[in-house]
């Protein structure tokens, strides 16, 4: 059984947005604009964390990248009422816009804020929602949605694989934000399978997750030098 | 006796009236298209005019052009042949109403079911290509009760995130 992880080299991110910018695109999200970012209703699946860090006399500003990280053990989905979010077989925390009642109980468990909340019906300037990606759906107003580590993109490459008749391979599957990643800082497969390049990338020594005492056991790794 | 007679045949005109009434309603097509003519006369496969239903993810309804192919003259002189030639020469679209549609939020793979699965179009289509008129309604209700019937009977996974896009 495979379980898709994803691993994020932060001395190679420079915090350029790009990843974000990507998935902005691929997932049809709406921008929130000035007035509703101001009152914390930005809109992002990706969102950019800016950290301090001292380096002697220096203070550096680095970036952290953080997606949903698709949970082993996601708090998330046990307080979901009505199931429109649960953690699939290969290791993905669905989120089915259908089921979703929009009670934002999801959004409360979640410890890294991963979801957002669909506070207006969604609008697109221009022409901009006849260009929207055809494999993601136009959420409506009001239900919860959130990073599924592009799962129409994994369904994409099983189906193409099916059709050749072999299996999916490492590389089959790139997220919209490691594709669009600048420094390629973005890694991501199929931990249990060894030989992936996301397996030998955890099992080094510059391997940490977020707030790892919660319990969660996120499946999106980050790398950077130990102090 | 006449009591039960007309309460009876009451009943059976209240009873098919819901029973209408929760079908589609019925869609005005352009033209007076005959499946049958093209299916079990000639032979047509149903991908020669719905491309890409076995190698794309949507299928598609055919355009002018795809007509064009064999009726670039008229191959007749029936109402609908005549009606097809002059869309033909205008190269004017065809606005065919869609009658089979699943909700915004699900993502159908015809490629998947008719190509990998080797699925019939018949089996979630109907006997579309034993009609002499063209479809004003679905002939079978694609429901999610019916994919999901279909998946089990094939011991196919019932994962929500692969249909629910
Ligand atoms: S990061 Fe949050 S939203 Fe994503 S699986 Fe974990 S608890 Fe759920």
């Amino acid at each position: 059984m495979r379980r898709w992880g994803m691993v994020i080299d932060l001395d190679r991110c420079t915090g350029c947005g790009a990843c974000m910018a990507a998935c902005h695109q691929e997932n049809n999200l709406t921008a929130a604009g000035p007035e509703q970012t101001r009152r914390d209703r930005a809109f992002h699946w990706l969102k950019m964390l800016p950290t301090e860090s001292r380096l002697g006399d220096e203070v550096m500003t680095r970036y952290l990248p953080q997606p949903c990280f698709q949970c082993d053990n996601p708090p998330c989905v046990r307080v979901c009422p009505v199931h429109a979010t649960y953690l699939n077989h290969e290791g993905i925390v669905g989120q089915v816009y259908a089921r979703c009642i929009g009670c934002r109980y999801c959004m409360a468990a979640c410890p890294y804020n991963a979801k957002v909340f669909n506070w207006f019906e969604p609008e697109w300037p221009g022409d901009m929602k006849r260009k929207a990606n055809p494999d993601v759906s136009l959420r409506p107003k009001g239900v919860v949605e959130k990073c599924t580590f592009c799962h129409h993109r994994i369904n994409r490459a099983k189906e193409e694989a099916r059709v050749e008749g072999r299996d999916v391979r490492d590389g089959d599957v790139i997220p919209a934000c490691a594709e669009n990643c600048p420094t390629q800082a973005i890694a991501f497969g199929d931990l249990n399978d060894p030989r992936s390049r996301v397996s030998q990338l955890v099992s080094g020594p510059r391997v940490f997750r977020l707030q790892e005492d919660l319990g969660t056991e996120p499946k999106v790794f980050y790398l950077a030098e130990k102090e | 006796m006449r009591f039960v007679t007309v309460a009876g045949v009451l009943l059976a005109i209240v009873g098919t009236g819901a029973w209408l009434s929760l079908l589609p309603a019925p869609v005005d097509q352009p033209i007076a298209f005959n499946h049958r003519v093209h299916v079990e006369d000639l032979g047509a496969d149903c991908t020669d005019c719905h491309l890409y239903a076995s190698t794309g993810i949507r299928a598609t309804i055919p355009n002018v052009e795809t007509c064009a192919v064999c009726h670039s003259e008229p191959l007749g002189d029936s109402p609908a042949e005549l009606e097809l030639a002059r869309y033909v020469e205008a190269g004017q679209t065809i606005s065919w109403a869609k009658v089979y549609w699943v909700p915004q939020d699900v993502l159908f793979s015809h490629r998947l079911h008719t190509s990998v699965a080797e699925i019939e179009c018949e089996t979630c289509h109907g006997a579309v290509g034993k009609r002499d008129e063209p479809l004003v309604r679905s002939l079978r209700p694609l429901s999610m009760d019916s994919c999901i019937e279909c998946h089990q009977e094939r011991e196919v996974p019932n994962d929500c995130i692969a249909c629910h896009r």
